[in-house]
Order: C-alpha cells, then sequence, then structure tokens
C-alpha cells in the first residue's frame, strides 16, 4: 500500500475508542527496575561538571607534565579538592535544594541515591587517581605509592571536611562552606608545597601515611554517619 | 494619600508578565486575586521598587517608587522570604527597623509592640532557625509593620498561619486599612472576603475586574471562577 | 534618622559570627603556629646522616648569635670568620658541616659569614679557601650586586639615581645584631599574607549573595537605607573583618616569633637578614611595613570579594575566581624584560603579601619623587578599593529581585 493512499486511509476514517485501556493497563505486569538500573540511571544525574573535572585534570596531567615537570605534583594535588568538592555536592546535593523530605518517600530512597552517587563518583575518582599517579611519579623520579600519598592526603581531608559540613549544615549554605574548604585546602596544600617543602622530605613521609589513615578513617565515619543521617529526618522544622 | 500606577508592563524576552496595568489607590485594603502566573507577584515587586518596570509608573503622593521617600512609607511582605539563622526574632526586627530607617528608641519600642502583637514575645531571643513555619510568617509579618507604613504590600501573607492566628491577621489588616493603602494577594478567598474593600482580578498579566465587593455582592469565589473563564472564552 | 552605625554592626556580626570564621581562623592560626615551630622539629641531617635534633641546633646557633651581637662586622671580625672557617679541611667526600673543625671553630661565626657570602654573592667554597678578608670589598660588592640587580630589572635612571642615594644613607660598617625572630617574620610572611587573603575570600564571598540565595533581598532592597547606605555598610564591614584579620593572623605571628625566637633588638640593620634591599630602615620598622602592607592587599582583596559577591550573586563563584587568582602566581611569573608588567603583577594583592615584592626596587614616580612599593602600594590600594567599590555601588543601585 503506498504511503498516499495510506494517509488518506488515516485522515477519512477515525480509529475506534480504546474500550477498557485502564483496567487492561492496570493488568499488565510492569517489573520495576532492579538495583543495577537504578544505578546506572544515577550516571545520568551526575552533573556534567565532575566529568569533565575529571577528563580535565587526567588531560592536564597526560599533556601538561612535559612543560611543568616536577611541579606537576602540586599543579594537580591542587586540583584534587575540587574533585571531592563534586562528590560532596552531588551527595548532599538532596539536602541542599531541601529535596530530602520527597526523596526519602520514594522506592529508592534518598539513601540509596547517596549511596549509588557516591560508589559511581567514588569509583571514578579512584580510577583517576589511579591514572595520573604514575605520570607524576615519572617526572619526580618518585615512587608511585609516595606519589599516591601526597595527591590522596588533600583529596581525603576536602572530603572528609566537606562531609561533615554536609551533615552539620542545611541548605544551600552547606555548598558555599564545602565550596570554601576545598579552597582553602588547594591554597593551602600550595602554600605547603612552595614555603616547607622540608615537610615533603622522605624522612617525613611517616606523618603523611599516619594522615592518610586518619583521613580515611574520618571519610569513612563520615560517609557512614551521612548515608544514617538519610534514613530519616533528625528535626521537624 | 493616593498610590498611582500608570500603565505598569513588565514584558521578560516573550512574556508579558503585566501588560498595562493602571491603578489608582487610596485608604482601604485591596485583595488582588489570580491564577499561578497571573502576574500578582511581578506587579507587587515593581509597586515596591524591587523590579525595574519596563514601561509605566508608580508613584505614591506624587514621590516615584525609586525615591528614597516611597521605601520610607512603604512595608513588604514578600511571598516567600529568607532570613538571617544567626539571628535572634529580636536582632532581625532591629536590624530591618535601622535599615528602614527608624531610630534606636523607637525601634526598641516599636519591636516589643510587634513581638507581642504577633505572639513571638516568648521566642523574641531565641535563633529564627528554631522557629517554625507559622512563626516565620509572623515574624514577616511584623518588620512589614516596623515603619508604620502608609503603603503596606502583603503577598500571601496568612501563608502557614493556623486558622486561629488567620482571624487575628485578618482583624489587624482590617484596623490598618482605615490608615494606610494596604495591597493583599492571597489565593485564599475568604481572606479578601473578609477584609478587602476592593476587588482586584488579574488574568494574564491584565486586570480584569476591579471594583468594591460586599457580602450582598454574592460569592466572590463563585465571581472569580466566572470572572477567569469568562476570559477564558474571550 | 542616619541609623549607619546600627547597619553596620549588624552587617559586621552577619559577617563575623559565621562558623566558617571560627574554624577557618583557628585552622589558620594552627597553621601560622606550625610553620613557626617546623624548624624546631625532628633532626638535622647532611648527605643522609644525623647531625643533631633541629632544636638543638637552632638553640646552639642562637647562643653563638648571642655572642656575637653588637660587634661590628669590619675588617677584624670578617678576618677572625674567614680564620675560623679556613680551619676546615678541604674534603669532597663530606659535607664542611659534618666535620668537627667546622663545629668547633666555624660554626660561632656562622651568622657573620653567611652575610660575607650573601654580600659577596660568591659560591662557599671560594670564601673560605680562596678569598682574602677585606671589608672594603664586602660592602662595595653588595652595592655592585645591586648595581646589577636593578640593571636587570630595568629600573630608570632616576631610580638607580634615587636608590643610591638610599644607600648613601645605610651605616656601613654594620653593626651584627641577632636577628633570628625578625627572619622568621620574613619567611613565614608570604605564607600567613595567602591564608589572610584566602579566608577573607572564603568568608566575604557570601556578603551580597548571601542576601540573594537567602532570599532576604526583596525585604532588604524596598527598605529606606536598603539601597546606599546598606551597600556602604557591607563595604565597610567587609573593610572592617579584613582589617581585622590581617591585625589578628599578624599579631599571632609576632606572638609565637616572641614565644619561641624571643625579642630582638628593633633597631638591628634590615640588611643584616635581607642584603638586597636599599631602604635605610631596621628590622623592626620592616616588620612595621610589612604589617601595614599585609593589612592594605588584606583590604582591598577584601572589597573586591564584595563587590564580585554582588556581581556574580553565587558565592561559590567568587572563592571559584579568588582561589584562582591565588593558584596563578605560584606558577605564572612575568620576567623583568617586561618591566611594566612584571611591576604590575608584583604589586596585585596576592603578590605583594610577599616581602620580596614590599621590598622591591621598583619605584613609582611622581613629579620627580620617587616612591618606593611600600610607600605607593597602600595609596594605589586606597584608590583601588574606591573604584571598585563605586563600581559595585553602581551595580548594587540597579539590583533587582527577578522572577524565582
Amino acid at each position: 500500500m503506498n504511503k498516499k493512499l495510506r494517509r488518506a486511509l488515516k485522515d477519512s476514517f477515525a480509529a475506534p475508542l480504546p474500550v477498557g485501556k485502564k483496567a487492561f493497563l492496570r493488568g499488565v505486569r510492569e517489573l520495576p527496575i532492579g538495583n543495577f538500573e537504578f544505578i546506572r540511571t544515577q550516571i545520568a544525574y551526575i552533573r556534567k561538571w565532575v566529568w569533565a573535572l575529571s577528563g580535565t585534570i587526567f588531560a592536564f596531567t597526560v599533556i601538561g607534565s612535559e612543560w611543568i615537570g616536577r611541579d606537576m605534583l602540586w599543579c594537580i594535588s591542587a586540583f584534587m579538592p575540587l574533585l571531592a568538592l563534586g562528590i560532596i555536592t552531588e551527595c548532599g546535593r538532596a539536602e541542599a535544594y531541601k529535596m530530602a523530605e520527597l526523596e526519602m518517600s520514594t522506592r529508592f530512597s534518598i539513601k540509596s541515591a547517596v549511596l549509588a552517587r557516591l560508589g559511581i563518583t567514588g569509583c571514578a575518582s579512584l580510577i583517576l587517581i589511579c591514572a595520573v599517579t604514575p605520570f607524576i611519579a615519572m617526572q619526580r623520579s618518585a615512587d608511585i605509592f609516595r606519589t599516591g600519598v601526597y595527591i590522596l592526603c588533600p583529596y581525603l581531608l576536602t572530603a572528609y571536611s566537606g562531609f561533615l559540613a554536609v551533615r552539620k549544615i542545611h541548605g544551600k549554605e552547606s555548598l558555599y562552606f564545602c565550596a570554601g574548604i576545598a579552597a582553602a585546602v588547594s591554597v593551602l596544600n600550595m602554600i605547603l608545597s612552595q614555603e616547607l617543602s622540608c615537610l615533603y622530605i622522605a624522612g617525613n613521609f611517616i606523618w603523611w601515611s599516619a594522615a592518610l589513615t586518619v583521613l580515611c578513617v574520618g571519610t569513612a565515619i563520615q560517609c557512614y554517619k551521612m548515608i544514617k543521617q538519610t534514613e530519616e529526618l533528625t528535626w521537624s522544622l | 494619600m493616593e498610590l498611582m500606577i500608570d500603565r505598569l508592563s513588565k514584558q521578560y524576552k516573550n512574556k508579558i508578565a503585566v501588560d498595562r496595568i493602571s491603578l489608582r489607590l487610596q485608604k482601604g485594603v485591596y485583595g488582588l486575586l489570580g491564577a499561578n502566573g497571573a502576574g500578582k507577584t511581578t506587579l507587587m515587586r515593581m509597586v515596591c521598587g524591587i523590579l525595574r518596570p519596563t514601561g509605566g509608573t508608580v508613584s505614591f503622593d506624587d514621590m516615584d517608587v525609586s525615591e528614597e521617600g516611597y521605601r520610607a512609607i512603604l512595608g513588604y511582605l514578600p511571598q516567600d522570604f529568607g532570613y538571617y539563622p544567626e539571628f535572634s526574632g529580636q536582632d532581625f526586627l532591629m536590624y530591618l527597623a535601622a535599615l528602614k530607617g527608624i531610630s534606636k528608641p523607637k525601634a526598641k519600642r516599636k519591636t516589643d509592640e510587634l513581638l507581642e502583637l504577633t505572639a513571638l514575645r516568648e521566642v523574641a531571643k531565641k535563633k529564627i532557625k528554631t522557629y517554625s513555619g507559622g512563626m516565620k510568617q509572623r515574624l514577616g509579618i511584623a518588620q512589614a509593620l516596623l515603619n508604620d507604613p502608609k503603603l503596606l504590600v502583603l503577598d500571601e501573607p496568612t501563608a502557614g498561619l493556623d486558622p486561629k492566628e488567620r482571624v487575628k491577621f485578618r482583624e489587624l489588616i482590617q484596623r490598618l486599612g482605615e490608615d494606610s493603602i494596604v495591597l493583599l494577594s492571597t489565593h485564599i478567598v475568604s481572606d479578601i472576603e473578609h477584609i478587602a474593600d476592593n476587588v482586584l482580578i488579574m488574568r494574564a498579566g491584565q486586570l480584569v475586574y476591579q471594583g468594591k465587593w460586599t457580602s450582598d455582592d454574592g460569592d466572590l469565589e463563585e465571581f472569580y471562577l466566572n470572572k477567569i473563564a469568562e476570559e477564558n472564552y474571550e | 534618622m542616619n541609623n549607619f552605625g546600627t547597619i553596620f554592626l549588624y552587617e559586621c556580626k552577619k559577617v563575623f559570627l559565621k562558623k566558617i570564621v571560627l574554624i577557618s581562623s583557628l585552622l589558620c592560626i594552627l597553621t601560622i603556629v606550625f610553620s613557626l615551630t617546623v624548624p624546631f622539629q625532628g633532626d638535622y641531617y647532611v648527605d643522609g646522616v644525623k647531625l643533631d635534633s633541629n632544636l638543638n641546633m637552632y638553640l646552639k646557633d642562637k647562643a653563638y648569635a648571642e655572642a656575637l651581637d653588637g660587634r661590628i662586622i669590619d675588617q677584624a671580625l670578617i678576618e677572625e670568620t674567614v680564620d675560623a672557617y679556613r680551619k676546615i679541611p678541604q674534603d669532597p667526600d663530606r659535607h664542611y658541616i659534618v666535620t668537627e673543625e667546622y663545629q668547633t671553630f666555624a660554626r660561632p661565626y656562622s651568622e657573620i659569614f653567611n652575610i660575607i657570602r650573601s654580600y659577596l654573592n660568591l659560591p662557599t667554597s671560594e670564601v673560605m679557601y680562596s678569598w682574602e678578608p677585606n671589608e672594603k670589598e664586602v660592602y662595595e660588592s653588595r652595592r655592585a650586586n645591586l648595581e646589577k640587580d636593578w640593571e636587570n630589572l630595568r629600573l630608570s635612571d632616576g631610580e638607580k639615581q634615587f636608590w643610591r642615594a638610599q644607600e648613601e644613607k645605610i651605616v656601613a660598617p654594620v653593626t651584627y645584631r641577632k636577628t633570628h625572630s625578625y627572619n622568621e617574620i620574613l619567611s613565614v610572611l608570604q605564607t600567613v599574607g595567602l591564608a589572610v587573603l584566602m579566608i577573607i575570600s572564603i568568608c566575604l564571598s557570601g556578603i551580597f549573595s548571601g542576601e540573594h540565595q537567602r532570599n532576604t533581598d526583596s525585604i532588604l532592597l524596598c527598605a529606606k537605607n536598603g539601597r546606599l547606605r546598606l551597600y556602604l555598610a557591607k563595604i565597610a564591614a567587609a573593610t572592617a573583618f579584613s582589617a581585622a584579620a590581617a591585625t589578628l593572623f599578624f599579631a599571632a605571628v609576632l606572638l609565637t616569633v616572641l614565644i619561641f625566637y624571643g625579642a630582638d633588638d628593633p633597631d638591628a640593620s634590615f640588611q643584616l637578614i635581607y642584603s638586597h634591599c636599599s631602604d635605610p630602615i631596621t628590622c623592626a620598622e620592616a616588620v612595621a611595613i610589612m604589617f601595614v602592607s599585609l593589612l592594605a592587599a588584606a583590604i582591598v582583596t577584601g572589597v573586591l570579594c564584595a563587590v564580585l559577591s554582588e556581581v556574580f550573586k553565587n558565592g561559590v563563584a567568587v572563592i571559584a575566581v579568588m582561589t584562582a587568582l591565588f593558584i596563578l602566581p605560584m606558577f605564572v611569573s612575568i620576567p623583568a624584560q617586561y618591566r611594566i608588567a612584571a611591576q604590575i603583577w608584583n604589586w596585585l594583592p596576592f603578590g605583594f603579601v610577599s616581602p620580596w615584592n614590599i621590598f622591591d626596587s621598583y619605584t613609582l614616580p611622581i613629579f620627580g619623587v620617587h616612591l618606593t612599593p611600600w610607600q605607593s602600594v597602600p595609596i594605589l590600594y586606597a584608590i583601588l578599593c574606591g573604584v571598585i567599590a563605586g563600581a559595585g555601588m553602581a551595580v548594587y543601585k540597579r539590583a533587582q529581585v527577578k522572577g524565582r
């Protein structure tokens, strides 16, 4: 049947009205989305700038290491707080924009959404850090583990402080607080690397390892408390 | 005492939010009704001088809206206003009194008076972040009355108030309407029925009805719905 | 009624009583104390060999410096110093510091040796073993090195004449004074300065934008004093906060230095710790100048942050811009051959907290009078504050509450 005839028939004859549509649809068994499907949908809701930042850091490391050389470590560790800021803002977004109460009442509650986003962004950050560390270690002729620790410490410090801020401060002010923390850690990191380079000698690495351990544990505790906080409203105002 | 709104318009790109509205308001309570998106809040913001109109003028007793003298006689309660969490209720009122140009002794007196009027005396020294929604709304009403305004603009003032507080508020507005111009916007038609002497109905940025309203004129809600429906057909 | 004072006090309350102010202030003070006490921590290593603890090293050096305090760095003292260093045997396999001879004979004169070396600008080994002690040569070398620096910095003839005249005012031969405390202040100033500017940026980024984000702007803008007076009160509050931050943290530096390093002679010549400076000032005067410079940089940064807060209406954007401004100078420096650009770059607030830029050789010539950086920059900053605040006022006066 040619298109013209088909179109003419469509225009000439109205389709019969559906009968029993609602009953039929009610009878159709809809498969609810599973956990993996839910996590996949959450990837789309993570803001573009978080992915763009990760991409920029990686590209900057690969391309810029030739020109910047040894100082690449300080550049990348200055960017790490911004990466942590991305994770914190993703997890604290519902609370900041007063959507928490609504999201708590859904099937995949805010707890699931936060866990999913934490997992996605956390894994992405880990992959990024693992990818850039060898490049930087090569420039400094230093061992990968030590370089990784110098990069992770500002990241974890920002993450720990940011999660603490998001838990204690409600509303959009928490995001502003987190931005302030990220900026402060970034600049502090730069200042220490320039003014107190003695902190980075081999003899002081034990302190860095201790700091990493403390920050890892602290960040994990804050994450756990933040997830717990999403289970129910702590105050009815 | 006269508020003159002359061919006031506000246009955002392709949308006309307020379309050449002209009004002359004297002492009394004016109830502004309209659907969501009718342009009520936009009109009120232009009357308060916090939104610049695309065309037209607003003046009060020959004082243009941009003058400091105009703002000195104005009291405004926005639909959705914020607060400073670290301030107490008393701090908030004293701060706004200073901004309204009220001297410190008078500000102290007015603050105490208004906290009593809005039943916030007990929580005056507590931080605003501990207040319930209704308490915050009453604080907002209190700040609008600090400078004994001759022109009082209230955008959804009874949102968040319980029925008892709403009755008290209506009585207050009626009293204020005897000495000032009160422009009150709300979705609660019964508020306007009880307190407004005049009704203004807006639709799609235009004023479709302006006139007095008494209980003898019938059910306002029915009239309002008919008015809007009438416009639809047109 | 004016009410400016009341509005100003409430604006100060809004800024000062934020949680972030307390937390960042505590962190900054901890950073200051940590930076100043790091030299005492841990051990001193030379070529992988532990010599002593840093604390012991400092205490010994302090005792030696006190023994030398008040002696004129003349031919006699220079000869004594070089003779002491000449006792150290030449050994290419060992650093001279680890030798017994250095610890016993030369170390008591290390302060004088370092001054001689910086004035001569020669390698350590050459000064130790081949140079003939000559008082005149020490001071003339310094002058010659300064002339070379002025040439490299592309100073004008007028500037060179000015600095030569300043050099004539410097007393030579110079009297040695113990200056450890001043040295520490000089070394930590840039760190403290950047930390202060960072705290100001974080704490003041919400001074205007917070009103828009919290939805309090509609009530404020329709109030009688809600435009001009409120704007001026906020700018005044930003200025007060910046001044308070600079004063508090500088005081923290002074107090920490006083506790850990003690008080040194205020009349010590500044050239003892910074030989490249031609200003005929004492160390105490230099500290006062550094404080005023920090104060000026802090205030202009505070005003800039406040105005950006209104322009962007977003505190996070302000923090992002200011952070970029702080990080940039750590990677970018303008070569001296682009004289004007280099001068402007060094005199921007994030650069001007560094003592090397405060006591720079670039001057600002005004009607034939040459003003040094620490004389001209605070005045320029005051003018800049007025310009920035004026621009901000134009933006704020036209502020509207748009649809939300």
